[in-house]
């Protein structure tokens, strides 16, 4: 009964036998084929009689998820047929993915450059603006006393690190800690945008950078004299103090007029035109009816049109 | 009938051992090749001796991820190891049954717990007392995730060490004993050395946790890559934490492939690891194989007569 391994025949046979079955079976499961154009011709959709079907892969910012996951729900309600996955995986990776062709549809929160267009060699990426994100600045309440307003000269030079202490513009005498979320990320890109007219390298060196809302929300609300900038989503948190900007208040009438300057509209990218299924897709996170519904008001985005 | 069990039996078990040593070299080819493709934008000089990792300016320096990396792990082996061996010795012979059987449960649910559970009670708990015992900042950085990590690498140290204990025979308690060695004499003297290949599969395994954990160590160390670690209470990066803050945003090819390549080398310390400590293991008690020895039906009366004299 001890007797252990010995070489037959056989088992060299069996080997070769069971392998290539197993690599069958993991070359059938793959979900993505690897060329774009294998990819489209996966998700096309077949139209019968009008109705829709199909599977679209969607991913991208963490901002836009919510609502782009709320658009999936009610489309798939509406067509049975149609199967949509959407994921996040951040802006960046939104617009890597679907110039890869290894999505349908990319989300991102700042829209496609022309550099990158070049680089990930994508020249017909389209976008379509979905909904309009806002961000603010947000603060913990101990620190700033008595400021509840910031302009935008003083909040450059916090998050260039110019002024180090609340006490500078007008808090009390409690060091700023830096909190930012991580480089290539859509809402630093917005706050860069508006800030320093897009140059990232103008944030203050060695601050903390997070990957996402909630740990930039926790960190700031647990540490005193702690600043940082989080989507409009997450503002009405009360442990979080957040600061109007030179004079406005960020609400929802302001930002639809266009009097709230942080922010801008999130994209869905595609490569070249959407494919029907995607088409369709966005075409209904578009409409009136969805971007007018009482869940697009409550995830806090403000219509495009 | 019994040759085709054996057929196919020996090609299950055949297969699923192929199937281990080839994904491990696809691992690596992959990771390698993608990775290393990194020296065509920029020097291997450049790469492992630039002290910032920026991509602003697209500088991938890997030795602030590095040095954060060893000076993590290198403290949380440091508290953590003892600990876990104090533990373990303290459960297997002097802890009272019932003690015995409430700390195993503790233990187990420690084991239990998901990384993100460690990195929120990091973040909520650890974080802020590290903010107020040093007087301000942020509180995070490699003090706060060392201190996540100790905890993290107790319970897989504790129970692999506790079992390499346990499967001592009493033999060797009762010789020890007998000799008039003390209790103390007894643990330092015949036990530790005699479960030595299980006390350091302990150590391996758990700093295996340490040097992988990714989410734990992200949400309290403060991510910063720009920059080699400066204190134990400033913001740093470990190799993981920055692949995974980064990996989503980055579009430059550049940057892709310069995380595949702290992936790789990931990959690499990990082995090399589990060979230094496993050579260590091996060099010290030159009369205990690490590696099981195969016995064949005509070599096993020399091996059990080899056997009477360990």
């Amino acid at each position: 009964m001890i007797q252990r391994w010995v070489y037959r025949p056989w088992t060299a046979f069996a080997l070769m036998l069971l392998i290539p079955a197993l690599v069958a079976c993991g070359g059938a499961a793959s979900p993505h084929a690897p060329t774009a154009a294998a990819s489209l011709t996966t998700t096309a959709p077949t139209s019968t009689g009008g109705e829709l079907s199909g599977q679209l892969t969607i991913a991208g910012s963490s901002a836009l998820l919510p609502l782009i996951q709320e658009a999936a729900n009610q489309f798939q309600t509406k067509n049975p047929k149609v199967q949509i996955t959407v994921t996040a995986g951040g802006s960046g990776a939104g617009r890597t993915q679907v110039c890869e062709g290894k999505i349908d549809i990319g989300n991102s929160d700042v829209p496609i450059s022309d550099a990158e267009k070049t680089k990930l060699n994508c020249p017909d990426a389209q976008g379509v603006a979905v909904a309009i994100q806002a961000f603010d600045v947000v603060a913990n309440k101990q620190g700033p006393g008595t400021v509840t307003n910031l302009t935008k000269v003083q909040m450059m030079d916090i998050f260039s690190g110019k002024i180090t202490s609340w006490k500078d513009v007008g808090g009390d005498d409690t060091p700023i800690v830096l909190v930012n979320r991580a480089k290539g990320s859509g809402t630093r890109a917005n706050m860069a945008k508006f800030l320093f007219d897009g140059d990232d390298a103008l944030f203050a060196a060695g601050a903390s950078e997070e990957d996402n809302n909630e740990t930039v929300k926790q960190t700031v609300a647990q540490t005193p004299g702690a600043i940082s900038y989080l989507g409009f989503a997450y503002l009405s948190d009360p442990s979080l103090l957040a600061f109007s900007l030179d004079g406005v208040a960020p609400n929802k009438s302001d930002i639809k007029a266009g009097k709230w300057l942080i922010g801008g509209p999130g994209y869905a990218i595609t490569k070249g035109a959407p494919a029907p299924l995607a088409k369709a897709f966005l075409d209904f996170v578009t409409s009136a009816e969805f971007q007018g519904g009482a869940t697009f008001d409550k995830l806090g985005f403000v219509a495009v049109k | 009938m019994r040759l085709r069990q054996g057929v196919l039996a020996q090609s299950i078990f055949f297969t699923a051992a192929a199937i281990v040593a080839i994904s491990t070299a696809a691992l690596l080819l992959f990771t390698g090749s993608r990775g290393l493709a990194v020296f065509s934008f920029m020097g291997p000089g450049e790469f492992f001796l630039g002290t910032s990792w920026n991509q602003n300016d697209q500088t991938f320096g890997v030795l602030p991820l590095l040095l954060g990396s060893l000076l993590t792990v290198g403290l949380t082996l440091l508290i953590s190891g003892p600990l876990a061996l104090g533990v373990a010795i303290f459960m297997v012979e002097i802890a009272p049954d019932p003690v015995r059987r409430v700390m195993r449960t503790v233990v187990e649910l420690f084991a239990a717990l998901p990384s993100v559970i460690y990195g929120l009670l990091g973040l909520t708990l650890v974080v802020p007392w590290v903010r107020v015992i040093t007087g301000g900042g942020l509180g995070k950085g490699i003090l706060a995730a060392v201190i996540v990590l100790v905890f993290m690498t107790q319970p897989t140290m504790v129970s692999i060490a506790e079992d390499a204990l346990r499967a001592l025979p009493e033999s060797l308690r009762e010789g020890a004993l007998a000799v008039g060695a003390t209790r103390w004499q007894m643990i330092w003297r015949v036990l530790l050395p005699a479960a030595r290949p299980g006390l350091i599969t302990a150590v391996v395994l758990g700093t295996g946790r340490a040097v992988g954990e990714t989410i734990a160590v992200q949400m309290v160390i403060g991510n910063i890559t720009s920059r080699l670690p400066e204190s134990l209470v400033r913001g740093a990066t470990t190799m993981p934490a920055a692949i995974v803050t980064q990996l989503p945003e980055a579009t430059s090819p550049e940057h892709r492939a310069a995380l595949i390549m702290v992936a790789f080398l990931l990959l690499l310390i990990t082995f090399g690891l589990i060979a230094a400590v496993r050579a260590a293991g091996a060099i010290g008690s030159p009369r205990r194989p690490t590696r099981r020895r195969r016995l064949t039906p005509t070599a096993r009366p020399a091996a059990a007569k080899g056997a009477i004299d360990v």
